[in-house]
């Protein structure tokens, strides 16, 4: 188990989340496709929910715009005190750095950078001063329990390593929100625990909502509620 | 006298191998010398038949070589021939206008030959000296007159010709006996003694080495009276011993 | 991201694929190198050419002969004289006070006997019965004699060594042509380097009788030089000159036996005009007062003009190896996007704007492009240098001025690294805003 230090009470740091006729496609015209087609939504501040349903129902895209990487076509979607509706470029850039940390299947690390590079250059995209990277990305590394692997580039770690790489980089900015797409998907089982457990300990230590897109019986069940999606909707 | 021929058709005089690696011995630094040959055609290099030849080998072109430092000037006033009252009108206001610093003084055969009493050499020489002397400003060297009756042309006149000498007298005129000859350089040279010692001179006893420059082969010229380039550098080197050691002195 | 954070960044990532940033680099090297040499080649090309058509002085000096003009002077570069015409110093203050003259510089040449070494002492014992003991013969020869002190502005270009000092009469230099007398190899001009010569002026006394009476000095051999400023393979102060001049000018003419009198007081005068522009109103003001004289005018106009096309065309192929090389940089980039599209998502996922991807990518552009562009010029410099090492050889060997880099290579290797850096910014422009307006999106492929 990882030995993360442990807050006495979760502090009511995460947002919520209230998404109603969402929709959004690719592509426009008679060749757009629909992949998001009303999405009614609530996700109370500070909770845990997984999102599961087959492949192309839309889970991948739900977390696109939860994220901001891209901007609703249409419908409602707020994150907190942000409406992402129309929001783009460099507003959506600011949303992600202020409110949003991501976990990926492929870790999605710098090969070139260290460990301790990849958490600072969170901060370095969120403008934290030189002086305080070091500190903080140090912390951060500590709290999922790899101090001592700061200076290994990542195709020196094993992948339950990598993987606490990617979150010490996605909470190093202390996001209020977390997204994770099948973070134990490319681990073995006794990793993946060890992720679920870290993620758990995160979450009540730091109080902010997380979103976990997955497969697994196994992660789902870790969640505080579970939301299938079916062809766009969430299904009822 | 060096007859300096700017010859145009030079050409070919260059030949041989590259020169011998060098280390002239000239003086560095110094005092910038002025120095004056006077003389007759010993001075001139009269022995030395060739103009480039004479450039190098003429016995005062050594001795400047030698003994004085390089930025030197040297001028030869020497014509052959000549006898020391002709010099007294002709070389010597034109050396004393060249306001030597050293100058060598190398007169006798050509008095002797002309009959040229012992007091009137004298007499003549003192002055020459006296001038050059230039109340002491220049050092002024005196050759004596070597004994001549082992040199080839004087043989030749006395009709005992040994090689390809010649009697340098005109037709008519007999030589002397040898006795007389004899006596006649002895008082050549005591009058040479004489005059270097009134005019503070510097005496370079030639007739010491007589033996050698007179009667060695190698000494002398083709025409058995001149100095061959060896017998040069032999005057040469006993002018230059003798101008290093008044200097010493 | 900040710049530096991007260069620190962009460091990291063209370690990534070392064979290509490698090759990238090297040929950003060579273009950039090909450029710096090849301009610096060109306008050392243009210094020296330009300059050995001035023979070592000014190109706008003009050589002024003892002959008069005749009408053809003004149309051509060349002297073009016909009987003798002295050269006086009322010559020199008529020249003077011709506009467009800068100054004058008058030159002497003297007949002299040379004796070269071994001289004294150092002449060998006797060997033999040849009387010259094998020894370098003496020769004829002409002293020329100028002012050592403005010797800059004289048509003399040091081959080895160095000239004579100022109003010195116990130095002198001498030309090939002294190495052609004693039979000695140009190719080695150190052999003659601190020998001590003995020069002969002569008086005559007596033209009927050959009497003629030397004035003998002696001097070292400080250099040896290429000159065209008159007939003479020895060249002196004008004090020693000066001094042998007096002497024969002291006896009689000689003619008859090969020693004249010099017919005019000077051998040449070397007038410096303003500039290059005046060169022709001073010849034509010269050709006025009746002496022929020579100048590369016509030759320095027209080969200026050659220059430039050469100039032009050199520049031109480096500029175009250059911007090939640069090429290169946009390609490895545009690949570089196409390998990092998921990267780049992740990035912007974390929260990058499109400037901080711009930033990485121009960086990476500036990090090869400036390494490139230092190596390329260190290269180009280490060309031009060789380069000019062996056209120097050759030159002196022609007995021809050797080549000085001067300091325009330098500028134009701080050129070398700006323009590579430049160039390399641009090439990565296109590449690094592809990389920035690629949607955040790409990072659903790691999703």
């Amino acid at each position: 188990m990882i030995q993360a230090p442990v807050a006495p009470e979760a502090p009511a740091r995460g947002v919520a989340v209230h998404a109603r006729a969402l929709t959004h496609s690719y592509g426009r015209g008679r060749h757009g496709v629909a992949v998001l087609r009303g999405v009614d939504l609530d996700i109370d501040a500070g909770s845990h929910v997984a999102l599961q349903g087959p492949s192309g129902a839309g889970k991948s895209t739900l977390l696109i715009l939860l994220g901001g990487l891209e901007a609703p076509r249409s419908g409602q979607l707020s994150v907190g005190e942000h409406d992402l509706l129309g929001v783009h470029g460099r507003a959506l850039a600011a949303y992600r750095r202020a409110v949003v940390g991501f976990v990926f299947q492929h870790f999605g690390l710098v090969e070139v950078l260290s460990a301790r590079e990849n958490v600072m250059l969170a901060m370095s995209l969120s403008g934290v001063p030189m002086a305080a990277r070091r500190q903080r990305a140090d912390q951060a590394l500590e709290s999922v329990g790899l101090s001592h692997r700061a200076t290994h580039r990542p195709s020196h770690l094993s992948g339950g390593e990598r993987q606490r790489v990617a979150i010490a980089r996605a909470i190093v900015n202390e996001p209020p929100l977390l997204l994770a797409d099948e973070p134990t998907g490319n681990l073995d089982d006794e990793a993946a625990v060890r992720i679920l457990d870290l993620l758990d300990v995160l979450r009540e230590e730091r109080g902010c909502t997380l979103v976990v897109v997955t497969h697994s019986a196994l992660v789902a069940a870790r969640a505080d509620r579970r939301l299938q999606l079916r062809d766009g909707v969430v299904a009822p | 006298m060096i007859s300096v021929a700017i010859a145009a058709a030079c050409a070919g005089c260059a030949g041989g191998p590259p020169p011998l690696p060098t280390g002239p011995p000239i003086p560095e630094g110094g005092q910038p010398v002025v120095y004056a040959a006077l003389g007759a055609s010993e001075t001139v290099g009269t022995g030395l038949n060739d103009i480039a030849l004479r450039a190098r080998f003429a016995w005062p072109q050594l001795f400047f070589n030698m003994v004085l430092p390089r930025a030197g000037t040297y001028y030869n006033f020497a014509v052959p021939g000549i006898t020391t009252a002709a010099a007294l009108y002709s070389e010597v206001p034109q050396a004393l206008a060249v306001h030597p610093t050293v100058v060598t003084v190398f007169f006798n055969i050509d008095d002797l030959v002309n009959g040229v009493s012992p007091t009137d050499f004298g007499t003549n020489l003192d002055a020459i000296v006296h001038a050059l002397r230039q109340d002491g400003r220049a050092r002024v060297l005196v050759g004596n007159a070597p004994a001549i009756d082992s040199l080839p042309a004087f043989k030749a006149c006395q009709g005992q010709a040994t090689g390809p000498a010649h009697c340098p007298l005109p037709a008519g005129i007999t030589i002397p006996p040898q006795a007389t000859v004899d006596a006649a350089v002895d008082a050549y040279d005591a009058a040479i003694t004489a005059v270097v010692a009134r005019e503070g001179a510097t005496l370079v006893d030639v007739r010491a080495h007589s033996d050698v420059l007179t009667t060695n082969p190698e000494d002398i010229a083709a025409d058995g009276l001149h100095p061959s380039p060896l017998g040069d550098q032999m005057l040469a080197a006993l002018f230059a011993a003798a101008y290093t050691t008044a200097r010493r002195g | 991201m900040s710049w530096r954070d991007g260069i620190a960044l962009a460091v990291r990532s063209v370690t990534r694929r070392p064979a290509r940033t490698v090759l990238t680099i090297l040929a950003v090297a060579l273009g950039s190198g090909l450029l710096v040499a090849l301009v610096a080649i060109a306008q050392v090309a243009d210094t020296q050419v330009i300059g050995q058509l001035g023979k070592g002085g000014p190109t706008s000096a003009i050589a002024v002969l003892p002959a008069a003009a005749t009408s053809a002077q003004l149309g051509t570069d060349s002297a073009q004289g016909g009987e003798v015409n002295p050269i006086t110093l009322a010559t020199v203050n008529a020249i003077q006070n011709a506009p467009g003259v800068s100054s004058i510089q008058t030159v002497l040449s003297q007949a002299v006997f040379v004796v070269p070494p071994p001289l004294g002492g150092s002449i060998p014992s006797f060997t033999g019965d040849d009387p010259d003991r094998r020894l370098p013969r003496p020769f004829a020869d002409n002293l020329v004699g100028v002012d050592l002190k403005s010797s800059g502005q004289l048509p003399i270009t040091v081959l080895a060594g160095r000239l004579p000092s100022a109003g010195s009469t116990s130095e002198v230099v001498v030309t090939a042509g002294y190495f052609d007398h004693l039979q000695l190899d140009i190719k080695h001009p150190e052999t003659v380097l601190g020998v001590v010569i003995e020069i002969g002026a002569p008086q005559v006394v007596d033209a009927g009788g050959g009497v003629v009476r030397g004035r003998w000095t002696r001097a070292a051999i400080t250099g040896v030089v290429a000159q065209n400023a008159a007939g003479g393979d020895l060249l002196g102060a004008q004090e020693l000159a000066s001094a042998d001049r007096a002497w024969q000018l002291g006896g009689v003419d000689g003619n008859s036996i090969g020693i004249p009198l010099p017919s005019s007081p000077y051998a040449s005068l070397i007038v410096i005009a303003d500039s290059l522009n005046d060169v022709h109103q001073v010849r034509a003001e010269i050709t006025t007062l009746g002496f022929a004289n020579s100048a590369p005018e016509h030759l320095v106009a027209s080969t200026q003009r050659y220059l430039h096309v050469v100039d032009i065309v050199l520049g031109a192929i480096g500029t175009i190896a250059l911007v090939i090389a640069v090429l290169g940089i946009a390609n490895a980039l545009l690949a570089a996007v196409r390998e990092r599209r998921r990267e780049i998502g992740i990035l912007k996922a974390i929260g990058a704007r499109d400037g901080d991807i711009l930033r990485w990518f121009l960086a990476e552009a500036f990090v090869v492009g400036g390494i490139g562009g230092i190596l390329g010029t260190l290269f180009g410099l280490a060309a031009v240098t060789i380069t000019a090492q062996v056209v120097d050889s050759y030159l002196v060997e022609q007995g021809l001025s050797n080549v000085s880099l001067g300091g325009v290579p330098l500028l134009t290797a701080l050129i070398g690294v700006v323009g590579s850096l430049l160039l390399s910014l641009l090439a990565a422009a296109w590449p690094a805003l592809r990389a920035a307006r690629l949607p955040a999106r790409e990072a659903v492929g790691a999703l």
